[in-house]
């Protein structure tokens, strides 16, 4: 009995080993032979690209060369080929690509792939089919709006954003809108693509006031990080909202644009009664010109029970130079322990960073070090 | 001078810049882009951000401390998705920052008046000696 399960036993790990190295060669060919196709495509993509670049940049017979191309190095790696280039050429240019990318059957081939029962191929259909442009590619990424997967229907909204066209911006924030997966992520990436490729598409939606607060308060920070200085009417007028989350992001960006016509309301909003408003405010005034009622209002803020409050004041007012630096001074010699704080911890960074030459004195003028 | 790890980018901007007449030198990662610039001393380098071995910003940093760099104008280009970074490569000493996509004459227009200010810096104190 003891024999036979040792030898029940001894199979059993021979043939477990066995099947282990059977899996691990078979990975390894797998990995050379992907590796070896991808060399191999690559190769071919460099050599049609040899014999593409001319006619993409200037030229009326791309079409033809493309057909040509196609033959000679297979229609994958030139279709690879004009879809990157038409990742970086702008303008007419574009839409030759775009035709030589239809010509040679790189987007019909993709639209057959955008209808494939496996998602991931589906998905990496759409999102090539969302580098070709033309009338073709966009009538698929319309359709993959309906797909059953999100990820699909994600990457055929961005490919529609991407397409610039006011109809396809339309579609693809009417799907946003009707999506039902989502999370903060996701919104944000959506909203970020949008300010980018069509910041004056998306401050038109802001114009008609379409989005609820919280999906307006994403908009406002994407064109605010897309630098989009068109953004700034809409931004401003959005410093006075009812809802405090889209006051504090209106605030804040409205100092890194450098809107200096909204001094004034960010000047109102230090006395805001949410914290976090007041935060952004005195966040946004740091980049602005002060005049004496900002620093007034900033130095203020150092009493503010919020520390967040406190410390962008503080930050504010120390990037002043010496108006500022003569308020941060006061709070220092002052009996509010948090004022004291927030303005040292302010003249700190300062000095850390060494952002104005005469930090050293100030933070070491004898009124600052007997006070300390 | 292109420093860009992309082919088709680096070829697409080599070719539109030759047929301005420009000649044109390309590196395919940071520190080749360092060699390329102390060999071939360009007037205008073509800096991508996204590199192997040293990324473009580093390139950048670099280049602006050497002392051979100060003659060379730096054009950063760069996808759109990182339109932020416009504002630390200028704050790095990028003269110019082109998005991608880009218009071929946009192109050309930018790297011409940036070599023309490297020849009116050069030109300026040969005219005064």
């Amino acid at each position: 009995m003891t024999s036979a399960s040792t030898t029940l036993l001894l199979l059993g790990t021979l043939l477990l080993g066995a099947i282990a190295f059977t899996s691990c060669i078979a990975l390894v060919i797998h990995h050379a032979v992907s590796e070896a196709v991808r060399v191999r495509r690559e190769r071919r993509a460099d050599e049609a690209l040899v014999l593409l670049a001319a006619a993409i940049i200037d030229g009326e017979e791309l079409c033809s060369l493309a057909a040509l191309a196609a033959r000679r190095f297979g229609g994958d790696a030139v279709g690879e080929v004009l879809r990157r280039a038409r990742n970086d050429i702008a303008g007419d240019r574009a839409k030759a690509i775009t035709a030589a990318l239809e010509s040679i059957g790189e987007v019909g081939k993709l639209q057959r792939l955008a209808s494939s029962r496996n998602t991931a191929r589906r998905r990496t259909a759409i999102r090539h089919l969302g580098e070709c442009g033309g009338d073709g590619a966009r009538d698929a990424l319309q359709n993959a709006l309906g797909d059953r997967e999100w990820e699909v229907r994600r990457a055929a909204r961005d490919g529609l954003l991407s397409d610039g066209r006011d109809e396809s911006i339309r579609v693809a924030v009417a799907s946003y809108v009707g999506e039902t997966t989502q999370n903060l992520g996701w919104r944000r990436s959506f909203y970020a693509r949008f300010a980018l490729v069509a910041p004056a598409q998306l401050c038109g939606l802001l114009q008609r006031a379409t989005l609820n607060p919280a999906e307006e308060k994403l908009a406002i920070e994407a064109l605010g990080h897309a630098r989009s200085s068109i953004a700034i009417p809409e931004i401003r007028a959005r410093l006075t909202a009812g809802d405090p989350e889209l006051r504090a992001s209106a605030a804040r960006f409205a100092g890194k644009l450098r809107d200096l016509a909204s001094t004034p309301s960010l000047v109102q909003l230090l006395t805001d009664p949410d914290w976090f408003v007041r935060a952004a405010a005195a966040r946004g005034l740091e980049t602005l010109p002060k005049t004496p009622t900002t620093l007034l209002a900033l130095g203020t803020c150092l009493t503010d029970p919020s520390w967040w409050v406190r410390s962008n004041a503080a930050r504010s007012l120390s990037r002043d130079g010496e108006p500022g630096f003569a308020i941060l001074r006061t709070a220092i010699a002052g009996d509010d322990a948090y004022a004291r704080d927030a303005a040292y911890a302010a003249l700190a960074t300062l000095r850390a960073t060494t952002v104005e030459p005469n930090v050293e004195a100030v933070a070491a003028s004898p009124e600052t070090v007997a006070t300390c | 001078m292109i420093a860009e790890d992309d082919n088709v980018t680096a070829l697409l901007t080599a070719e539109v810049l030759r047929r301005a007449g420009f000649a044109v030198v390309r590196a395919t990662n940071g520190e080749s882009a360092l060699e390329e610039m102390e060999r071939h001393r360009p007037r205008v380098m073509i800096l991508d951000i996204n590199m192997p071995r040293r990324d473009g910003l580093e390139v950048l940093r670099i280049v602006r401390r050497n002392l051979a760099g100060a003659q060379v104008r730096i054009l950063v280009l760069s996808g759109h998705a990182q339109a932020d970074i416009a504002e630390r490569a200028r704050r790095d000493g990028a003269d110019d920052y082109l998005v991608k996509p880009f218009a071929p004459a946009e192109l050309v227009d930018r790297v011409r008046r940036l070599a023309a200010l490297v020849d009116d810096r050069i030109q300026r104190p040969r005219d005064e000696g």
